[in-house]
């Protein structure tokens, strides 16, 4: 029997509103790999983003989407994450009153916690606890020094006041501690000046280093975040269709051409 | 005087609530004269004020069709059989908590108190209202309900000043300063009680103290709501000398069948600070009048609650904030969360009194509404007789947005965890200005279990 993919999207149709978004959009990923998608605006771009990760409001009208050979559709977006499936966000939402520190611990925990049921026929033992404090800090402190974030931030109020920079590397410091298989990269380079954008990218190459299975999918509209993550594969999004897939120097050409060249003569 | 035996009789019943029943009460709790007198001049006032009308604006949304003040017996010596022994463990982990005081009230009655030495030795007060009463007659007679919170404020004040029992009563001498909280516990273990609990605070000149109460209900009492109904009556008055600062925190988590009825006045002096953070969770029922009155120049009220209900709960919160005095500030925020049937009503002002130039008056009324049939009520106002002065008001009622749900739940957080993150979230800022983290624990736990 053939090993399944990764990750796939097959013939992925979604409506937002009633209105078709996505049309018939394919995309396969093996473990470990990093992959591009590429687009002008209003392409489909987020929408695929934010289905993969099971947003209510993206109805999917025909398609499938695969992880690991299952299809993740019937899931809710919390059992997607916690099976493995990661959203870095363009626009990171605030948690008013909700610390870094806490916010994660209860991620983790709730991993742990639905690992340890699944294990049990969907009972939580209660032995289990989820993790202690002082190795959860202990975790946490190491991410953030990988990420050059200042130890005071676990203790703010998640994205409440934070940055442009800041709220991208608390994605990524996100990423670092909830373990993910597959990670989806919504325009993480959007807002970041030269600096942040580096610590970002490093960040997130230190994390493919160290989970070398974990396939990433990185979504933008400039290929400048592509010189620090470099992708194996490059897709471009259409109209909510992949038009073309290529290697790195596909993102160059872009750069180059714009997107122009690739769209439907008919659609323009 | 001697200690008469008092059959305890339900309050107020036709004809019960008698000068000869106040004398003999008095007698029984072996008060001094003046204070005697007192309650005597309270049953008075008490006579000549009227029940709470629903023709009173502060009364409009109040339904007391249901409470019965006839069934509920003020705690009196026979009427309070506290066994021996029985609060070991509460007065077990007051002593442990390096508090360096505290005071233990139950049922009503005042069961024990303790005090550091070295506190003693620098003068401070801190006891419950008998022995303070006894021991430093001239001070309490001066203050007892006299023009902070006073007999004529309203009907319950007038009731409060006739039973008035227990609680804790806190004086810190100029200039001294205390850094640890102290703390007033303050439980009910029975129905059919009435808890006239009273709180008296003098900060003198550069005074500085903490104080923390927490009100709770033990047993079967602090889940049940089906059983006898009880009061609590208390009233807190609070006077703050030049340049001295309070940090008052005073956390209600009643059981079900308290109708909690409170008056809580702070009379601040030049220059004084006071904060002061309310919290309320239990009860059937809560009606706080609660003031903060700016009397000298430069004075600040930091007012912060929080206030979270469930089943058919009601809370009403009026809070008062008078800027008598020039170049004041005072920020207020209560926020309100709601679940099931509950209902909060809000209504706070900011008066600005002629004269009071440079007052900076802030209040803010966030209302987060788990259940599309809770209710809340937020009814700002203002009134300014001053002219250059800055005040603003913001008033909101919410309910749990998507985004932060979609977010959260991206992280692998599932939605009931989610909810229980927004809602803690909400409160966490007031949450964070409580002092003592063994209060804010307790906090954050009681609103995790309101939860579910």
């Amino acid at each position: 029997m053939e090993t399944p993919k990764w990750f796939e999207v097959r013939d992925l149709h979604v409506n937002i509103a009633g209105k078709p978004i996505l049309k018939g959009l394919n995309l396969s990923m093996n473990a470990g790999e990093i992959h591009a998608i590429m687009g002008p605006n209003g392409s489909g771009k987020s929408t695929l983003a934010y289905t993969i990760s099971g947003h209510p409001a993206y109805e999917v009208t025909s398609g499938d989407i695969l992880f690991k050979g299952e299809s993740i559709l019937g899931m809710k977006a919390d059992e997607r994450s916690r099976a493995g499936i990661f959203l870095a966000f363009q626009y990171p939402v605030a948690i008013p009153g909700v610390t870094v520190a806490n916010f994660l611990r209860t991620a983790v925990n709730a991993r742990i916690k639905a690992d340890a049921a699944a294990k049990n026929g969907g009972v939580l033992p209660p032995s289990i606890k989820g993790i202690t404090i002082a190795d959860f800090r202990k975790s946490l402190r190491e991410s953030m020094r990988v990420l050059k974030v200042d130890d005071s931030f676990a203790g703010r109020y998640l994205n409440d006041g934070f940055s442009g920079g800041e709220k991208k590397r608390a994605e990524i410091l996100q990423m670092a501690m909830l373990r993910p298989q597959l990670a989806v990269l919504d325009e993480t380079d959007s807002g970041l000046d030269i600096d942040a954008l580096r610590v970002v990218s490093e960040g997130v190459n230190s994390l493919h280093a160290r989970d070398q299975s974990m396939a990433v999918l990185v979504i933008t509209h400039y290929q400048r975040l592509l010189n620090y993550i470099k992708p194996q594969f490059v897709h471009v999004l259409i109209n909510g269709q992949m038009v073309e897939e290529g290697g790195p120097e596909l993102a160059l050409e872009l750069e180059e051409r714009g997107y122009d060249w690739l769209r439907d003569p008919e659609s323009v | 005087m001697a200690i008469v035996n008092l059959k305890p009789v339900p309050l107020v019943k036709s004809g019960e609530l008698t000068r000869e029943f106040v004398e003999a009460y008095s007698a029984s709790l072996n008060d001094p004269e003046w204070l005697a007198a007192r309650r005597l001049e309270a049953l008075r006032v008490f006579r000549d004020t009227p029940a709470p009308q629903r023709t009173n604006e502060l009364w409009r949304r109040v339904d007391l069709s249901a409470f019965k003040l006839d069934q509920v017996i003020p705690a009196i010596s026979a009427g309070v059989s506290v066994a021996p022994g029985a609060f070991d463990d509460l007065v077990t982990s007051l002593s442990a908590s390096n508090s360096p005081g505290w005071v233990l009230h139950v049922d009503g009655g005042h069961v024990q108190h303790s005090l550091a030495p070295e506190l003693a030795a620098q003068g401070v007060i801190f006891a419950d209202l008998a022995t303070a009463a006894r021991e430093h007659a001239e001070l309490l007679e001066k203050h007892f309900m006299t023009s902070c919170v006073k007999l004529t404020d309203s009907y319950f004040a007038a009731l409060h000043g006739i039973f008035a029992r227990g609680g804790v009563v806190l004086v810190v001498p100029k200039g001294v300063q205390i850094t640890a909280p102290l703390r007033a516990l303050t439980r009910m273990t029975a129905g059919r009680r009435a808890d006239f609990n009273h709180t008296l605070v003098i900060l003198e000149e550069g005074a500085r103290a903490t104080l923390i109460e927490e009100f709770a209900s033990l047993g079967d009492l602090a889940t049940s709501s089906a059983l006898p109904q009880s009061m609590y009556n208390g009233a807190v008055e609070i006077i703050l000398g030049k340049n001295s600062q309070l940090d008052y925190v005073s956390i209600q988590d009643w059981g079900r069948n308290i109708y909690n009825f409170t008056t809580e006045r702070a009379h601040m002096g030049e220059g004084s600070t006071l904060h002061w953070v309310v919290g309320g969770m239990g009860g059937k029922f809560t009606k706080t009048l609660l003031e903060a009155d700016m009397l000298g120049a430069g004075g600040t009220a930091l007012l912060s609650g929080v206030f979270f209900t469930d089943g058919k709960q009601q809370m009403h919160i009026d809070t008062q904030q008078n800027h008598i005095a020039p170049g004041c500030k005072s920020d207020l925020l209560y926020k309100n969360a709601l679940r099931d049937d509950s209902h909060t009503v809000w209504r706070g002002n900011i008066r600005v009194f002629p004269g009071a130039q440079k007052t900076d008056g802030y209040q803010a009324n966030r209302n987060l509404q788990l259940s599309p049939r809770s209710r809340a009520d937020s009814i700002p106002g203002l009134e300014i007789e001053a002219d250059d002065v800055r005040c603003t008001h913001g008033a909101t009622v919410g309910q749990i947005e998507q985004e932060p749900m979609f977010y959260m739940a991206t992280r692998g957080v599932p939605e009931v965890e989610a909810r229980r993150l927004v809602v803690q979230g909400f409160f966490a800022p007031v949450i964070d200005r409580i002092p003592l983290e063994e209060t804010r624990d307790r906090l954050v736990e009681e609103i995790s279990r309101k939860i579910g």
